[in-house]
């Protein structure tokens, strides 16, 4: 839906701006809202431990911050981008949330996979404990 | 106008850095309400976890503590009281049998005699599966190969057992329930796997002792045994589990890989708080 929103919009409106605030914003509020949807699932899931030991959690993070800090840059750069006043701001507010946004993502990639919760028959002493089945076995088949 | 301008361009960096900054707090505010909330329903969760297994356990452990205490009374009232009684019984009827003349009434009373001695015999042999007196005198281990050895002797199949490191003995209360346990399983095997070998290996590693049985016939796995569990039915399958978790040790049914036979592994630790 969100790419025929966005192919309408640059047929029909604005064809020469190679950059559209209405499509980077509603993008943003898009993601935005997909994140917090994340998180309204996780509340809702009961069998899933501490949210933030889960690699997913920083990512949806990382982007959340990102899309929500730049997202009035996004709305205002079609018509300021000549303003050299705005053209720093953008600099410097867009560079701070992209380093933000690098070191969440380099926390889930620094995170190590969950492991799957079952009872794992390789902790029993197998050798020790199949030793004398795997004898009697081997005998009553010579018998 | 560049002073009109001026203004607007401020206006605009107003209300940037007023956007930018306010949908910054309310991105944290939305992790961090997310991150405690999550939080405090996991530890109510815990909570209310715990207080249900210490309720559990509790229940559990005076259920068989009072089926146990029932079982020692009926072996000893069996043992003590209809034993001895029968044999009287049975030694006023050797009286008669040596003043009697008439051969119809010396072959009436040598087949009472004979059916007394069976009844004797049965009534000693509930007596000792109700509290097997080798369990509580020798040890687990006698316990289980005299076990062995009486499925041994009926030859319907044959029946080893191998304690292999077993020096350190568990606490009575725990051989009992183990004893309970193991019985359980063998009898099941018995009665629903038409098997034609069972094997029970014991060893120990680090603060566990594990038991497993082998055997060739029809069994269940980890599922089956889970799915039976939450069934109406299946009285002996939850015995087991309830021990399992009085003992807090763990039970698994397996199937080999190449689908020959059947194994069920019991894990005690050996500190387990009876």
């Amino acid at each position: 839906m969100f790419l025929l929103f966005s192919a309408a919009l640059y047929l029909f409106l604005s064809a020469t701006t190679s950059f559209s605030s209405i499509i980077a914003g509603v993008e943003c509020v898009l993601i935005i809202a997909m994140c917090i949807y994340y998180f309204f699932d996780q509340l809702k899931d009961t069998t899933t431990l501490l949210i933030y030991s889960s690699i997913n959690f920083w990512i949806v993070i990382a982007f959340l911050i990102y899309l929500s800090g730049t997202f009035f840059l996004y709305i205002y750069a079609d018509t300021m981008i000549n303003d050299k006043a705005f053209i720093q701001q953008y600099i410097i507010i867009n560079s701070s949330f992209n380093i933000l946004k690098s070191i969440l993502l380099g926390v889930a990639m620094l995170m190590k996979p969950e492991k799957e919760n079952h009872i794992e028959s390789n902790l029993f002493p197998e050798d020790r404990l199949d030793t004398d089945w795997n004898a009697n076995q081997s005998l009553h088949n010579l018998n | 106008m560049y002073f009109l301008q001026a203004n607007e361009s401020t206006g605009i960096s107003g209300v940037l850095f007023l956007g930018t900054l306010g949908m910054f707090v309310m991105a944290i505010g939305i992790v961090v309400f997310v991150i405690f909330h999550q939080r405090k329903v996991i530890r109510y969760q815990l909570q209310m976890k715990q207080l249900e297994d210490d309720k559990q356990q509790v229940l559990l452990q005076a259920s068989i503590r009072f089926q146990e205490e029932e079982r020692q009374r009926i072996a000893a009232d069996l043992h003590d009281d209809a034993g001895p009684l029968l044999a009287t019984a049975r030694l006023y009827l050797n009286e008669n049998l040596i003043h009697q003349e008439p051969a119809v009434q010396l072959q009436s009373i040598y087949n009472a005699k004979q059916i007394i001695d069976d009844a004797i015999q049965l009534i000693r042999n509930i007596s000792h599966s109700l509290m097997p007196p080798t369990l509580k005198n020798f040890g687990l281990e006698s316990a289980m190969t005299d076990l062995f050895q009486k499925i041994n002797g009926s030859g319907s199949l044959n029946a080893t057992a191998r304690f292999h490191d077993y020096r350190q003995r568990l606490k009575l209360e725990q051989e009992l329930l183990v004893f309970r346990i193991l019985q359980e399983l063998v009898t099941n095997i018995l009665k629903h796997s038409s098997s034609g070998f069972i094997h029970l290996t014991q060893n120990t590693n680090g603060n566990n002792i594990y038991f497993r049985i082998h055997h060739d016939g029809n069994g269940i796995i980890q599922s089956e045994f889970e799915k039976l569990n939450h069934n109406s039915g299946g009285l002996g399958l939850k015995n087991i589990q309830s021990r399992v978790k009085v003992l807090k040790g763990r039970i698994l049914f397996e199937i080999d890989a190449s689908h020959t036979y059947y194994k069920v592994t019991l894990e005690v630790p050996k500190e387990s708080l009876i």
